[in-house]
């Protein structure tokens, strides 16, 4: 039984976003690096997914375990219509993994060995920090409890409201009960599953994320891309002259919300924007997309959230200077709507 | 607007103890708006300038400030920063521009010298340490978790309050969520001795501060109502917590867990009230049926 969680966990981390991004990907999207899109954005997807239910049952006082089942649903119904969607275009998943590998040039494999050895050490390794009650005690009350936020994961106390002493940011991002829900289903203990087993998965996905951005600045070119890959490395792992980096936060504590938002979600509004730049326009799918990365961060932090959204507004607007289409910024308000009803919920119970 | 620029100047030193990276990104947006050959080039130049520009104007400062904490976490605001991306892209764009190879090979030297000079790495700040658990927790708080569960299986006692040390009462609820955290929420010392002298004062001991008052730490603990305490050897309090009812339940060398069993939660001891209550009542009801027995 365990041997099959094992699997089941490991196909949920590696297969399983690739396939849930076909509701919403068409096939040959980012070219060669397809699949690598399909990777990060399923992830963001999947955090997406969870962040509504997750608060409403956070503020109605429900347990983890609704919460699972619903999560569950909805994920169920979106890799139906994703099955759905691939078995009418045909897309092939391993004939988009085959092109990416058959094209690797020398730098890819150079940069893509470093941020495999850094996951290695991710995994291996140890790093400790203070924030982490934030996410691990509120994911392990929550699993031993089968509760959410009724207790102060931190020392353990009883909260007579939804949300007391310090914890109301975790109203509006409750990236928690991700941890608690995946270690609930896989069988695992949050301490494990965020100190050990995701973080190399974690470090992988931030790369990728460095990977699809060179992909995109260089128009396809992989052996720049490599070059890009191998530097944004260099990059990183030099940034520790500061404690405060996104970088740094990036490469020592991966599992915590805020990392992920400074590692993936900021860089792929980047990369969306960049796409949208170059294409000369933004069509409704471009919307959904930017509104998935806008909610993921949400799942992550509500801080995070309000940096996402500023991006984006920033970014839409240069994009819209750049190509003189009111059109591009008019476009991005909608997604910005999402991170706005975090703020406000973090503003309100802060 | 003072306290904006305080916030800036602050937040810089703090991102920036070295300005070299500063100094690498502003170089590299100027590069990229010089050559503006592309609209990528374009949209990173503009970005990174906007942001860079609006990081250092105290009015946006002072406008970003509530929503970051009061600024005390303006440096995140840097995060929206792509230094990862553009230092990068200028690199890469750099290195490209000749068509002969060994001065590509030689500016891409050149650059990753930069860059590593510029920086500080990870792996050499002795960040990462080997992993002694899957955990990843400290090895005492993983083997206080473990003790207390195994207390609480043995002896059918639910309640668990533990008074621990910063780090061991910070972690062990990741591990366990089966003790609440006495001390855990009174890191904050200087608020904490202002406000709380006496949980100050405990909070202090339980760190392996020497004191000549223990035995105020140990009756506060009681008191408090924690019937588990980590106590470092060295902190001097074993006489006074076998006076006060504690037991060695671990000994861990330099530090040791204590148990008493006799010490309840609220609920535990309101719930032995109301029993002794019944139980007296109960008893005499029986006296005065005796009682009437005999008279009759």
């Amino acid at each position: 039984m365990q041997i099959v969680r094992v699997v089941l966990f490991i196909l949920f981390l590696t297969i399983y976003p690739p396939v849930i991004s076909c509701a919403f990907l068409p096939p040959r999207k980012n070219g060669a690096y397809t699949i690598v899109l399909r990777w990060c954005f399923g992830w963001c997807l999947i955090y997406a997914v969870l962040y509504w239910p997750a608060v409403i049952c956070i503020l109605t006082r429900r347990s983890l375990n609704l919460l699972i089942a619903v999560w569950g649903i909805l994920l169920l119904v979106l890799t139906v219509y994703a099955l759905w969607k691939i078995r009418r275009r045909g897309i092939g998943l391993f004939g988009e993994m085959r092109e990416y590998l058959s094209g690797l040039t020398f730098p890819e494999i150079a940069a893509s060995a470093a941020v495999l050895a850094h996951a290695a050490v991710t995994a291996f390794m140890m790093h400790i920090d203070g924030d982490d009650y934030t996410y691990v005690a509120n994911a392990t009350t929550s699993l031993d409890t089968n509760t959410l936020l009724r207790y102060n994961g931190g020392i353990g106390k009883y909260l007579s409201k939804y949300a007391t002493e310090g914890l109301n940011r975790l109203v509006a991002a409750p990236h928690f009960t991700y941890y608690a829900a995946v270690s609930k289903v896989f069988g695992t203990r949050p301490a494990p599953l965020c100190h050990t087993y995701l973080p190399p998965f974690f470090t992988c996905l931030c790369f990728a994320s460095l990977f699809l951005l060179g992909y995109e600045l260089f128009r396809g070119d992989r052996r720049k891309t490599g070059l890009f890959a191998v530097f944004a490395f260099l990059v990183s792992i030099f940034s520790y002259y500061s404690v405060y980096t996104a970088q740094t936060f990036m490469l020592i504590r991966v599992w915590q919300g805020k990392a992920q938002v400074a590692g993936f979600v900021i860089p792929m509004i980047l990369w969306l924007f960049l796409v949208l730049i170059r294409k000369g326009s933004m069509e409704k799918a471009d919307v959904l997309m930017l509104a998935v990365f806008l909610e993921a961060s949400c799942l992550l932090t509500a801080m995070g959230a309000l940096l996402c959204a500023g991006e984006a507004l920033v970014l839409s607007v240069i994009a819209a200077l750049i190509l003189k289409q009111k059109k591009l910024f008019l476009y991005t308000l909608p997604a910005l709507l999402l991170p706005l009803a975090t703020a406000l919920i973090y503003l309100k119970y802060n | 607007m003072q306290k904006a620029i305080e916030i800036i100047i602050s937040t810089y030193k703090d991102v920036f103890p070295r300005p070299f990276y500063l100094l690498y990104t502003v170089a590299a947006i100027v590069f990229l708006l010089v050559r503006r050959k592309s609209s990528h080039e374009k949209l990173m130049g503009l970005y990174s300038a906007t942001i860079l520009l609006l990081f250092f104007l105290p009015p946006f400062a002072y406008l970003a400030a509530p929503f970051l904490r009061d600024g005390d976490v303006y440096w995140r605001y840097l995060w929206v920063l792509p230094i990862v991306v553009i230092l990068p892209y200028a690199a890469v764009l750099l290195i490209s521009r000749s068509p002969r190879r060994i001065i590509n090979a030689a500016v891409c030297v050149l650059l990753a010298a930069a860059l590593m000079f510029g920086g500080r790495n990870l792996y050499a700040a002795g960040v990462f340490h080997k992993a002694t658990s899957r955990e990843k927790v400290l090895d005492h708080t993983l083997v206080t978790a473990r003790v207390i569960e195994e207390n609480i299986e043995q002896t059918g006692h639910r309640y668990a309050y533990l008074a621990a040390p910063f780090q061991v009462s910070h972690e062990i609820r990741e591990v366990s969520s089966a003790p609440r955290i006495y001390s855990k929420r009174y890191f904050d010392f200087t608020y904490l001795k202002e406000n709380y002298p006496i949980r100050y004062y405990n909070v202090r001991v339980l760190n392996g501060l020497q004191t000549d008052e223990q035995h105020k730490t140990v009756r506060n603990l009681k008191k408090r109502r924690c019937n588990y305490i980590y106590m470092p050897t060295g902190a001097g309090c074993d006489e006074d917590l076998v006076k006060y009812g504690y037991e060695v339940i671990f000994d861990g060398g330099a530090w040791k867990i204590w148990y008493n069993p006799k010490v309840l939660g609220k609920k535990e001891a309101k719930e032995k009230k109301r029993k002794k209550a019944e139980q007296k009542k109960a008893l005499e009801a029986e006296q005065s049926k005796a009682l009437q027995a005999e008279k009759s």
